[in-house]
C-alpha cells in the first residue's frame, strides 16, 4: 500500500480550480515537487494534511482518507509538516516548541519528550538555543527548530513545504545539511522545493506540477535528462 | 471651581471620625461589589467573544445581539431600564444595587468579548496551522497555542474597559444612585 494515495483530486478556490483532477502514489521514499510559483505545490501538501479540504476525489494517508474529519488528527500525527515561514509558537521557548505537541498530544512524559527533543536539537545542531525564545533565532535556526519540532511527533512522512526559500544562502546550506541527513537514516520526505541541485542530489523521485496538473512524474535522473520544453524551461528559468 | 471648593471644604470640616469610616467603608464595600461584577462580566465576556470567534455561521453572529445595544448606549440608560423598565414589563425587580451591578456586569462583559474576539483574531491564522499539523484539535490549539498569545493583546484594553468601569461606578456611588432614581 502507497503511504500516500492520491485519487481523482480536485480542489478549487471558488471557481479558480487549484489542483485538476490528480492522481499519485507516493511511497516510502523521498520525492521533490517541482514546479512553477502558483502551479499548486502548497495546496497539494495541504490537503495532503487536510488543512485544505478537497473539492473531488480523496487522498489516503496510510489508508485513512482526509474527507472524514475525525481523522484529520490521526493523519497529521503521520505526516509531519514544515512551513516556509517556520511558525514556530513565539510564545514559547525551544524546548517547549519541540516537547508541547508530544506532552499534550502523544501523552509523552515530560522528561522523556525532553530527553527526545535534547537529542533532536542536538541533531539540528541547537542544543545550546534550548531555553531561547524563536525572536531570539535567526531565520535558519527558527527553522531547524520547526524541523526538530515535526520530528519530535515521530511522523512517518515529512511535508517540507519550500523551507528554505525565506533563508539566506549561508543558512539555507544549514538547513539543507540537516535535511539530507535525515534523508540519509530514511526519512520518508515529501518535498517543495525551488533547490533544484538539492532535490537532484537527495530525491528518488521528482513531481514536477504545472496549472494544478502533474506534468511529469519521473525517477530523479529520469527528469533531468528528458527532452521536454516546459521542464526545460522551468530548470533555466530557477538556475 | 471656587464654589465646589468652598462647598467641599465646608461639608468636610462637618465630617466627624465616625462619617469618614463609614464613608471609607461603603467605598470598601462598592470596590469590592464592582470588582465583582468586573470578574462576571470577564467571564461572560469571554463566553461570547469566543463565540464569535468560531467558524460557524449565524452562531457566531448571535452575541452581538446581546453586545451592540450594550457597547452602543450609557450604561446609566441600561441601568435605568433595568431597575424603572423590566418591572414594568415582568415580575422581575431588582433592588437599585442589585440592578447597578448586573449592568455593570453586562456591561463589562459587552466590551469584555469585543476585545477578546479582536486578541484571537489578532494571532495569525498560520498559528492555528501549526498547531492543527501537529495533531493539535480546535480546543488543544486555542488552550496551548493562541491563548497566551492572545492574552498578552488583550490585557492593555481590558484594564482601559476595568479602569473606565471603576470611575463609572464610583461615581455612581458618589452621587447616589438613590437619589439620582428617587428610589431612596
Ligand atoms: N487560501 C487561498 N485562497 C484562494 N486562493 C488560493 C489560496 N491559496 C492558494 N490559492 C491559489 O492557488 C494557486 C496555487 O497556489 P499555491 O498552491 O500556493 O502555489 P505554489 O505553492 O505552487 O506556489 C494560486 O493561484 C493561488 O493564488
Ligand atoms: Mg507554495
Amino acid at each position: 500500500m502507497a503511504v500516500i494515495d492520491i485519487k481523482n483530486v480536485t480542489k478549487k478556490f471558488g471557481d479558480n480550480t487549484v489542483l485538476n483532477n490528480i492522481t499519485l502514489e507516493l511511497n516510502d521514499e523521498i520525492s521533490a515537487i517541482l514546479g512553477p510559483s502558483g502551479s499548486g505545490k502548497s495546496t497539494m501538501l495541504r490537503c495532503i494534511n487536510g488543512l485544505e479540504p478537497i473539492q473531488q476525489g480523496d487522498i489516503l494517508v496510510d489508508g485513512v482518507s482526509v474527507k472524514t474529519r475525525s481523522n484529520l488528527r490521526r493523519i497529521r500525527k503521520t505526516c509531519g509538516m514544515v512551513f516556509q515561514q517556520f511558525n514556530l509558537f513565539p510564545n514559547l521557548d525551544v524546548i517547549q516548541n519541540v516537547t508541547l505537541s508530544p506532552i499534550k498530544i502523544l501523552g509523552q512524559k515530560r522528561a522523556s519528550a525532553e530527553k527526545h527533543a535534547h537529542s533532536l536539537l542536538e541533531k539540528v545542531g541547537l542544543l545550546e538555543k534550548a531555553r531561547h525564545y524563536p525572536a531570539q533565532l535567526s531565520g535558519g535556526q527558527q527553522q531547524r527548530v520547526a524541523i526538530a519540532r515535526a520530528l519530535a511527533m515521530n511522523p512517518k512522512i515529512l511535508l517540507l513545504d519550500e523551507v528554505t526559500s525565506a533563508l539566506d544562502p549561508e543558512m539555507t546550506a544549514d538547513v539543507l545539511k540537516i535535511l539530507e541527513s535525515l534523508a540519509g537514516e530514511g526519512t520518508t520526505m515529501i518535498m517543495v522545493t525551488h533547490e533544484i541541485s538539492f532535490a537532484r542530489r537527495v530525491s528518488k523521485r521528482i513531481l514536477f506540477i504545472d496549472q494544478g496538473s502533474i506534468a511529469a512524474d519521473m525517477p530523479t535522473d529520469a527528469f533531468f535528462s528528458v527532452d521536454d520544453q516546459r521542464i526545460q524551461k522551468f530548470l533555466q528559468h530557477v538556475g | 471651581m471656587d464654589g465646589s471648593q468652598f462647598f467641599f471644604t465646608e461639608k468636610a470640616t462637618e465630617l466627624s471620625y465616625q462619617d469618614l469610616i463609614f464613608m471609607l467603608n461603603a467605598a470598601g464595600t462598592t470596590l469590592a461589589a464592582t470588582l465583582f461584577s468586573l470578574l462576571i462580566g470577564t467571564l461572560l465576556g469571554f463566553i461570547l467573544g469566543m463565540i464569535t470567534t468560531f467558524k460557524i455561521p449565524v452562531l457566531n453572529k448571535l452575541p452581538y445581539i446581546f453586545i451592540e445595544p450594550l457597547r452602543n448606549s450609557p450604561l446609566v440608560v441600561q441601568l435605568f431600564l433595568l431597575f424603572y423598565g423590566l418591572p414594568m414589563l415582568t415580575k422581575i425587580n431588582f433592588s437599585k444595587w442589585q440592578a447597578a451591578f448586573i449592568t455593570l456586569g453586562c456591561n463589562t462583559a459587552a466590551f469584555i468579548a469585543v476585545i477578546v474576539h479582536a486578541s484571537v483574531a489578532a494571532i495569525p491564522q498560520h498559528q492555528w496551522e501549526s498547531a492543527y499539523a501537529l495533531g493539535h484539535s480546535y480546543a488543544s490549539s486555542f488552550t496551548h497555542i493562541i491563548f497566551g498569545q492572545a492574552f498578552r493583546i488583550f490585557i492593555p484594553p481590558a484594564l482601559n474597559i476595568y479602569i473606565s468601569q471603576l470611575h463609572t461606578s464610583s461615581l455612581l456611588s458618589f452621587i447616589g444612585f438613590m437619589e439620582i432614581t428617587h428610589a431612596g
